[in-house]
């Protein structure tokens, strides 16, 4: 695809707002699983227990792998707040008591939307969420959150 | 030394792997760290023990809490988990060493079989007890989580050499989980043999944390001052509650301890901590009680602590605590000379 100089400078600038504003910059969050995944929809309930780490397995059997956003991210901030209801400073003294407790691991950190549909698209039992506006057939939205 | 071998086998088999590895292993294998900064003075000449292995806190101060640990898991497969810890203090003089080491294997989704070096679950924090980061005080309260001094439960820090099955059931919001443990514990100066005990939790949305524990073991081969152990059953009943809700923090526990016949180490000791967060500030008050009864020694600490979370990941502490060893000397080396001691401390907790 080419794209002009234009282009460039426009995406820029949508770069540089969507970092300005922070979490008013994508419309929603959608969970995703794998496309050809038996799991249609999960709860937030759910989505928290296997993002936490305290379910370990999706409804079809399989070993669940989460994978979450980049630290610091507007979409993982939210996700936080709206599906796992702990703020960034909440999760990061949860998961240092599971850790070096040996009891476990955070989800893989992923760079972007791009990457996390990527990996989802690749693993039959990865679960990650990204930007509605990011969704496409790769993948399967099993939770939407305004 | 054999544990320094055993880490060196551990660094050369983590770090030194081909570049062309490198994208597999960071998929396989996880490191973490913490580190600790203390320093702790009090306004007596007698040292006040109860922090360190060696030496303890007096008037011209001490940075034995300091210390700096790696946290190293890998996934062997879909069931199976190494989880390992090491650990060096400043109080041990540096040097670092395998503070617990093990396996995990998925048995079922709720239950896990875990096999090797594993830390000492009594106590609610005493599985990341050296974690500044992960709780309000500077170190932990010393009635409950001592060294090797013969006070308080002697929930001991050292891992345990043998396994466990832990069970983790949840319902709801609720999240359970039962640890039955065994195995046996050497000290530096005792051994505790057939070691046994469980650990009930039960835990609403990471809100309100419950715990029960019992646990026992038989004392040999103990030498120096510890040698009338030989031979008798240590046991520890504890019961703790833990409480993060509307920024309201409460951390208490309450433990019953027994040494077979021996009278003079029968102790009750209990604290509570109360704390309110606002923003990145804890202000919270302490205050923990040991005690063996009538005529025998009885000691309770009274603390004042701020905790502000500077910057991610960090934590300063600051301190203020009045021990009073209204019987006895306490976690003193010796008798102090006034039955009203006085402390202060400044900690920095960092996780990686």
């Amino acid at each position: 695809m080419k794209i002009t100089s234009q282009c460039k400078s426009l995406l820029f600038t949508g770069l540089l707002l969507a970092s300005l504003f922070g979490t008013s910059a994508h419309a929603g969050i959608a969970v995703i699983v794998h496309p050809g995944s038996g799991v249609d929809s999960l709860s937030v309930s759910d989505v928290k227990k296997l993002f936490l780490g305290k379910r370990k397995k999706l409804p079809d059997g399989k070993k669940a792998i989460p994978v979450d956003q980049a630290e610091g991210s507007a979409i993982r901030a939210d996700f936080g707040k709206k599906v796992l209801g702990k703020s960034a400073d909440q999760l990061k003294a949860y998961w240092t008591k599971i850790i070096f407790s040996g009891k476990g691991s955070p989800p893989r950190e992923l760079a972007d939307d791009g990457a996390v549909k990527a990996y989802v698209a690749d693993n039959p039992g990865a679960i990650g969420y990204i930007d509605s506006g990011s969704l496409d057939s790769s993948v399967k939205a099993v939770l939407k959150v305004e | 030394m054999k544990r320094e071998t055993l880490f060196a086998g551990i660094l050369t088999g983590t770090f030194l792997f081909s570049p062309v590895m490198a994208a597999e292993v960071t998929d396989r294998i996880s490191i973490n760290g913490f580190a600790n900064a203390v320093y702790q003075q009090t306004d007596e000449a007698v040292a006040l023990h109860g922090e360190s292995r060696e030496g303890g806190v007096d008037n011209r101060g001490s940075f034995a809490g300091t210390s700096v640990g790696i946290n190293i898991n890998a996934n062997i497969n879909d069931r199976v988990r190494f989880y390992s810890q090491l650990f060096a203090a400043r109080s041990e003089g540096f040097v670092m060493h395998i503070d617990w080491a093990f396996m995990n294997i998925d048995l079922a989704d709720e239950l896990g079989l875990r096999a090797g070096r594993i830390k000492f679950p009594v106590g609610l924090v005493n599985e990341y007890v050296d974690v500044g980061y992960a709780y309000p005080w500077i170190r932990p309260p010393r009635v409950v989580y001592s060294y090797l001094v013969p006070n308080g439960p002697q929930v001991t820090r050292e891992g345990y050499n043998g396994a466990s099955l832990l069970w983790a059931p949840s319902a709801g919001d609720w999240n359970f989980s039962a640890d039955f443990f065994g195995g046996d514990i050497n000290l530096e100066s005792a051994d505790v043999r057939k070691m046994r005990g469980v650990v009930l939790r039960a835990n609403w949305d990471d809100k309100v944390l419950l715990q029960a524990n019992r646990y026992e073991g038989d004392m040999e081969n103990a030498t120096g001052g510890m040698v009338a152990m030989n031979g008798e059953k240590h046991s520890v009943s504890l019961v703790g509650v833990k409480v993060d809700w509307n920024n309201v923090i409460v951390y208490s526990e309450y433990a019953n301890v027994t040494m077979g016949s021996l009278v003079n180490m029968k102790a009750k000791t209990w604290y509570a901590t109360l704390g309110y967060r606002i923003g990145s500030w804890l202000p919270f008050v302490n205050y923990e009680s040991f005690d063996q009864g009538e005529g025998a020694q009885r000691q309770t600490f009274s603390t004042l602590g701020l905790r502000y979370d500077i910057w991610r990941a960090t934590a300063l502490k600051f301190e203020l605590t009045q021990v009073d060893t209204r019987n006895g000397i306490g976690m003193f080396e010796s008798p102090p000379g006034s039955n009203k001691t006085n402390q202060f401390g400044i900690g920095l907790s960092i996780v990686f």
